[in-house]
């Protein structure tokens, strides 16, 4: 009952659910019924994540200006029905970035979770499965990154490597290897000691196979279940490195550079650095209530104390 | 418990020394030339060379080398890392190249600041984490529940930045107020200036520890509860009270303070951006300027010192365990 769930939200956060047949579409509407009753924060969360997914995907269409346009208002202008969240010092619409700006938010968010939490989930793998001194060897490296304030690693890497989209999610996805790594080591040291292991192993598999074909599956849940809440990480670690000046450079908009922009902006303008920051706030938000939905029905342990 | 300790130190000595190798090939390959950037524009080959000679930059980086040619190492007496390590070890840290001053100096000078900055946060982490955390689990499922669980959810998901940008910005804009920025004034001299100036900066970055810690100490505390001893306690007829803060709260207490420990390191991130924002003077805005001014081993040296202070915390915090679970003993 619980891994239905768990398969029928993963699915629906990935956007790749497959149309059930007649009678089953029904018993899945009741299930999703429940789990939205059950969940309704989560739900909350999932349905601000597709807004801003939409928001990403379709951006051109829903912005009434381009990205940098500089006659899309006069310099500095309050809210008004003409530029809705007024203007930046040189006349850009900031509802315009600010939609724009989702784009380069999630994909960052996106391609670095992926990348890291499928590098984390092998390290961790391999380190809880082989011990000895391989594992020591990834454990001290993991205390290492964890010993030290990930901010100021991430800020020396993409100043190391020059800012660009592309050091922005190199230096994500390593902020994020070592915690998926020590998880998930956590969790592949349980899987040793099972009986399919040993099963597995009787019959000739070789060690990648037992790993990748065996653990792997066994730990993916768990795999999935921080992903939800590394996003939320991601984009907030993207903004602030923008904010710094250190994110993604322009012409892209970033919701932390425009942050940044509307502080050393004079006349003040609050809209300007309002709307990007609620942006993020929004959309940490809805990555957090889901990632927080999953693991209440992922974990039932821990149901009783979430819910 | 002195074995635990000491091996606890040497695995630290060992993370240290990893740290140290990370940053040091990373900021190896920043784009870019110290003694160019010292030199100016209208600066001739010799003179950056020169330069280059007198910063060390003209070693060898690391002590050990590997090759393309039998015997593949080579090993240099002189090298940029050994240079290195032989001054943090000795405390001769040198002079910054960008603030023309003895990094000794900076540290003694900003440490202050950094510190009253981190304890703060922690004071009003815990005088808000904790105390909330209890009430949404003792009145669990009641409304009074539900506002601190969305409270806190949301305090996780708040870029600090953004707080610290509008606390600045609106108050400017509305009524033209500012809080002191700038130059730091002494507790001892002026407290309330003191206060003034550090107790925004400080609630802005504990906004995301206390909202953590609210969390965790919620659903810790309702862990503790579904004890046996619990239960116990009640039947003999404690008060509510004490069966709350004495057996559930004290032994709900060790995960919470693994995580306070633990976030010590982010928010000594987090206080790069808050001591920039606020213009504070602190270690954390010093080591932001010293690497977009490219002064590595400046910023070497900071990362390094950093890393001890968050290995002796966890280390404290690991020992304080003892102290809050006798039945914990490290042998």
């Amino acid at each position: 009952m619980a891994k239905d769930i768990t398969v029928a939200t993963s699915g629906i956060a990935s956007g790749v659910f497959e149309r059930p047949e007649r009678g089953r579409s029904a018993a899945f509407l009741r299930q999703a019924g429940i789990l939205i009753r059950r969940n309704p924060l989560g739900f909350i969360g999932l349905l601000i994540i597709v807004v801003f997914g939409l928001i990403a995907i379709f951006g051109p269409w829903i912005a009434p200006y381009g990205l940098n346009d500089f006659k899309a208002g006069d310099p500095n202008a309050g809210m008004s029905a003409h530029n809705w969240f007024g203007t930046d010092a040189i006349g850009r619409d900031t509802f315009s970035r600010d939609v724009y700006g989702a784009r380069i938010s999630l994909s960052v968010a996106f391609i670095s979770v992926l990348g890291g939490a499928a590098i984390g989930t092998a390290f961790g793998i391999i380190s809880g499965y082989s011990g000895g001194t391989l594992d020591s060897f990834i454990q001290r490296s993991v205390d290492t990154f964890i010993a030290f304030p990930s901010l100021l690693l991430l800020l020396i890497i993409v100043q190391a490597l020059g800012p660009s989209q592309r050091t922005v999610v190199l230096a994500i996805m390593l902020g994020i290897i070592p915690g998926v790594t020590r998880v998930v080591r956590g969790a592949a040291l349980a899987e040793k000691h099972n009986q399919y292991v040993e099963a597995a192993r009787s019959i000739g598999a070789s060690t990648p196979r037992v790993l990748f074909r065996h653990i792997l599956p066994n730990v993916l849940a768990l795999a999935i279940v921080i992903m939800t809440t590394l996003l939320g990480f991601a984009i907030l670690t993207e903004a602030s490195l923008a904010f710094l000046g250190l994110g993604v450079p322009e012409p892209a908009a970033s919701w932390g550079r425009d942050v940044s922009a509307a502080r050393n902006n004079f006349p003040l303008q609050i809209p300007a650095a309002f709307f990007p920051g609620a942006a993020i706030t929004l959309t940490v938000l809805g990555f957090n209530l889901l990632g927080d939905a999953i693991r209440d029905i992922a974990d039932p342990r821990l149901r009783g104390s979430q819910s | 418990m002195q074995t635990f300790i000491l091996r606890r130190l040497m695995i630290g000595v060992v993370i240290l020394f990893f740290l140290s190798i990370i940053v040091f090939v990373l900021l190896s390959v920043v784009p870019g030339d110290p003694a160019k950037q010292r030199c100016g524009l209208s600066c001739q080959g010799d003179q950056i060379a020169a330069i280059r000679h007198s910063l060390g930059l003209d070693k060898s980086r690391f002590p050990v080398n590997v090759t393309g040619n039998p015997p593949f190492v080579e090993f240099h007496k002189n090298s940029q890392y050994g240079d290195w390590l032989r001054d943090v070890v000795t405390g001769d840290l040198g002079e910054s190249q960008y603030f023309h001053q003895p990094v000794t100096k900076a540290i003694r000078n900003r440490l202050p600041v950094t510190v009253e900055l981190m304890v703060l946060t922690m004071v009003l982490t815990i005088l808000v984490g904790i105390p909330f955390g209890v009430i949404s689990a003792l009145f669990r499922n009641s409304p009074l529940d539900y506002v601190v669980r969305l409270t806190s959810i949301f305090g996780l998901s708040v870029p600090s930045f953004w707080v610290a940008t509008l606390v600045l910005i609106v108050p400017l804009a509305l009524w033209n107020y500012s809080p002191p920025l700038g130059r730091t004034v002494g507790f001892t001299h002026d407290p309330i200036g003191n206060l003034k100036q550090f107790t925004p900066a400080a609630a802005v970055l504990a906004l995301g520890s206390a909202a953590g810690i609210m969390r965790l100490s919620r659903s810790s505390l309702l862990e503790v509860m579904r004890q046996d001893y619990m239960r116990t306690a009640r039947a003999k007829g404690l008060r509510e009270r004490v069966v709350v803060l004495r057996h559930g709260l004290k032994n709900s207490l060790i995960p919470i303070v693994t995580v306070l420990g633990l976030q010590v390191a982010g928010l000594l991130g987090g206080s790069l951006i808050i001591e920039q924002i606020f213009t504070l003077p602190g270690l954390g805005q010093y080591t932001f300027i010293e690497l977009f001014n490219k002064d590595f081993p400046v910023v070497q040296t900071m990362t390094l010192y950093i890393g001890v202070v968050v290995i002796l915390l966890n280390l404290a915090v690991d020992v304080s365990y003892a102290w809050f679970d006798p039945r914990i003993r490290y042998s």
